[in-house]
């Protein structure tokens, strides 16, 4: 499961998720207003804040889709 | 032969056709490069003009085999790639109007396309994954072993010898205020006066290589391989998936060896905010010679640190619309003067004017003031596909001379003219407006809205951002009994029938929408809502 400084970032990207919904591994994201210009910013965040980089292939869509994608993709990383 | 028993229509070599003016550079260089893309394993792959135009005339002899006749439309859905470019250049010879659309595209969206068109063929790439295209038109895909036809067209007479220069090579659907998609009809004599007028520009040598990162169905994509093909350069489509990441956006512009860029200025945000070290690399290197933008105002600010970024680079701003392809290119300076509070719009492009007329009508001669432009262009469109009463509301008699039997473009976009006369965009006459590059009806966006169960009335807007990324939301008021409307719900049904440029990013609900004293919805008024 992932830390509450990836909660904090990810919500800042997904203006439509209310602050007392929960984050659950499978929502769709896209669904919570996470459009282009959001996954790039948040990428940039992830990036800063785990001081990691994401290799061209982690670049797609698909791993920006849900929650639980995402922590899976940043956790290989870490 | 078709099945009358006459010769096989074509477009004698004399004649304008897309295909013989985009091809010119097959004849006389066929070993050059025409599309450098993204192969299957993940490399670059190069077609030139000789493996390009061996490409069109096995699709001509695939196509022609299935009997359509010249008119017949024929969707073309795929992203920009050197086979894209062979079937739009494959109908253009056989005067089978295209209508370019993208995988990206909802399904109703497409079905309502479909639904308007009533083309004969729907052609998608052997990799695409469309489905649930109606019976009554014939599917096809095209792929590096020419075209395969799953479901052949309906028989049909062909009535045509000859593919004239007035005949449709495209036609382009846009938003509509009526909450249909607007079908904008192009010649080939339309396309290719834009064109060959824009050549005036140099913008483009047959060094080139012009990176095209909008998708098929904007009609930027088409500017973008009609400049290039058309100068004998190079086009190099960016992959919708780099185009999305700045980093592998710009390490794929540094791959293929791109001299140009093409694209709104959107495209360029994410790129200054997070891979602005990258770029500034590359600006050192001087690689990129030029970058040209249009469809939306260049915020100034992004566009000066554009600038100090690519200081070697010269920048191109295109305006116009869909009806005419474009109507002016204006080179602007880099770095751009302090003080400059908009930018140009220049004027027409070769063998084109600009006029401003007042709302009464009459010329506007003083710098300054505001007018509408009113242009005159051998590109002039031949109309809006099934709907003359909103052709006649834009094509007008000349109104210099309003006997002559000429007509001029009203483009519904005000502009200012400076002291040279060049003209500078005040905005829209209507409630058009832009969104990331994409021309948007708001009346389109509300239709679709208050079709959602529960909503009464919706209103939409784009409301400015501090960060420069504008963003569209609406307002809605709902049934008095009703609950609220679930805000994702009603986005996702957007989403289900309108492009991702076009679905809200946020939802507010109103008790009821507050008006002006000319009893119209006071946007303003909205828009400070938000805000607070």
């Amino acid at each position: 499961m992932w830390d509450e400084s990836f909660e904090q970032l990810l919500r800042k990207q997904i203006p439509l998720l209310e602050p007392d919904e929960e984050l659950t591994a499978e929502l769709s994201l896209r669904d919570c207003g996470l459009d282009s210009m959001g996954m790039v910013s948040l990428l940039s965040s992830m990036e800063d804040a785990y001081g990691v980089r994401f290799v061209d292939d982690a670049l797609n869509m698909d791993n920006f889709a849900t929650p639980g994608a995402l922590w899976k993709t940043l956790d290989a990383m870490r | 032969m078709s099945p009358n028993g006459a010769r096989p229509v074509r477009a004698h070599a004399s004649v304008d056709n897309l295909r013989t003016y985009l091809l010119a550079a097959a004849r006389r260089d066929p070993d050059r490069p025409a599309v450098i893309q993204a192969a299957a394993d993940g490399g670059l792959e190069t077609v030139t003009y000789g493996e390009l135009e061996r490409r069109v005339d096995r699709l001509v002899d695939a196509l022609d085999a299935l009997g359509l006749d010249v008119g017949d439309r024929v969707i073309l859905e795929s992203d920009t790639n050197a086979d894209a470019v062979a079937t739009l250049l494959a109908c253009a010879t056989l005067g089978l109007p295209f209508t370019p659309t993208s995988p990206e595209v909802p399904d109703e969206r497409l079905l309502t396309i479909i639904d308007s068109a009533e083309p004969a063929l729907h052609i998608q790439s052997d990799q695409g994954q469309r489905t649930g295209i109606p019976e009554t038109v014939g599917t096809a895909r095209f792929g590096p072993g020419g075209l395969t036809v799953e479901r052949a067209p309906a028989p049909r007479v062909r009535r045509r010898r000859v593919v004239t220069p007035i005949d449709t090579a495209y036609i382009t659907f846009t938003s509509g205020t009526t909450g249909r998609p607007k079908g904008v009809v192009m010649s080939h004599r339309g396309v290719i006066a834009f064109l060959r007028g824009a050549e005036a520009a140099r913008l483009v040598t047959a060094e080139d290589r012009v990176a095209n990162t909008s998708p098929l169905q904007f009609d930027f994509a088409l500017f973008d391989i009609g400049l290039a093909l058309g100068h004998g350069a190079t086009l190099v489509p960016v992959p919708r998936a780099r185009l999305n990441w700045p980093r592998r956006f710009l390490s794929y512009l540094r791959d293929a060896g791109v001299t140009q860029v093409d694209g709104v200025p959107s495209v360029w945000r994410p790129v200054l905010r997070h891979e602005s070290d990258l770029l500034a690399e590359m600006g050192q290197e001087g690689i990129l010679s030029r970058i040209t933008f249009s469809g939306e105002d260049f915020p100034l600010d992004e566009l000066r640190r554009l600038q100090e970024l690519l200081p070697k680079a010269r920048f191109t701003n295109g305006y116009g619309a869909t009806e005419t392809m474009a109507a002016s290119i204006t080179e602007v300076p880099n770095p751009l003067p302090p003080g400059t509070e908009r930018l140009s719009i220049g004027y027409a492009v070769a063998g084109a004017e600009m006029m401003l007329l007042g709302s009464d009508g009459s010329p506007v001669d003083e710098p300054g003031t505001i007018g509408e432009i009113y242009l005159r262009s051998p590109s002039l469109f031949s109309g809006y596909w099934r709907d003359p009463e909103a052709t006649r509301a834009v094509v007008l008699p000349d109104p210099l001379h309003p006997g002559s039997g000429q007509v001029v473009f009203k483009t519904g976009d005000l502009a200012h003219m400076g002291p040279e006369g060049e003209l500078y965009f005040r905005g829209r006459v209507d409630s058009q407006v832009q969104i990331r590059g994409n021309r948007v009806e708001l009346g389109e966006v509300e239709r679709r809205i208050g079709q959602f169960a529960g909503i009464t009335g919706a209103v939409a807007m784009v409301l400015p951002r501090e960060d420069g990324d504008p963003l569209l939301h609406a307002f809605v008021t709902c049934a008095p009994a009703g609950p609220a409307p679930d805000t994702r719900e009603v986005l996702a049904f957007c989403r289900a029938a309108l492009p991702a440029y076009m679905v809200p990013h946020g939802l507010s609900v109103v008790d009821e929408f507050p008006v002006t004293v000319n009893g119209k919805v006071d946007r303003t008024a909205l828009a400070a809502h938000v805000a607070s």
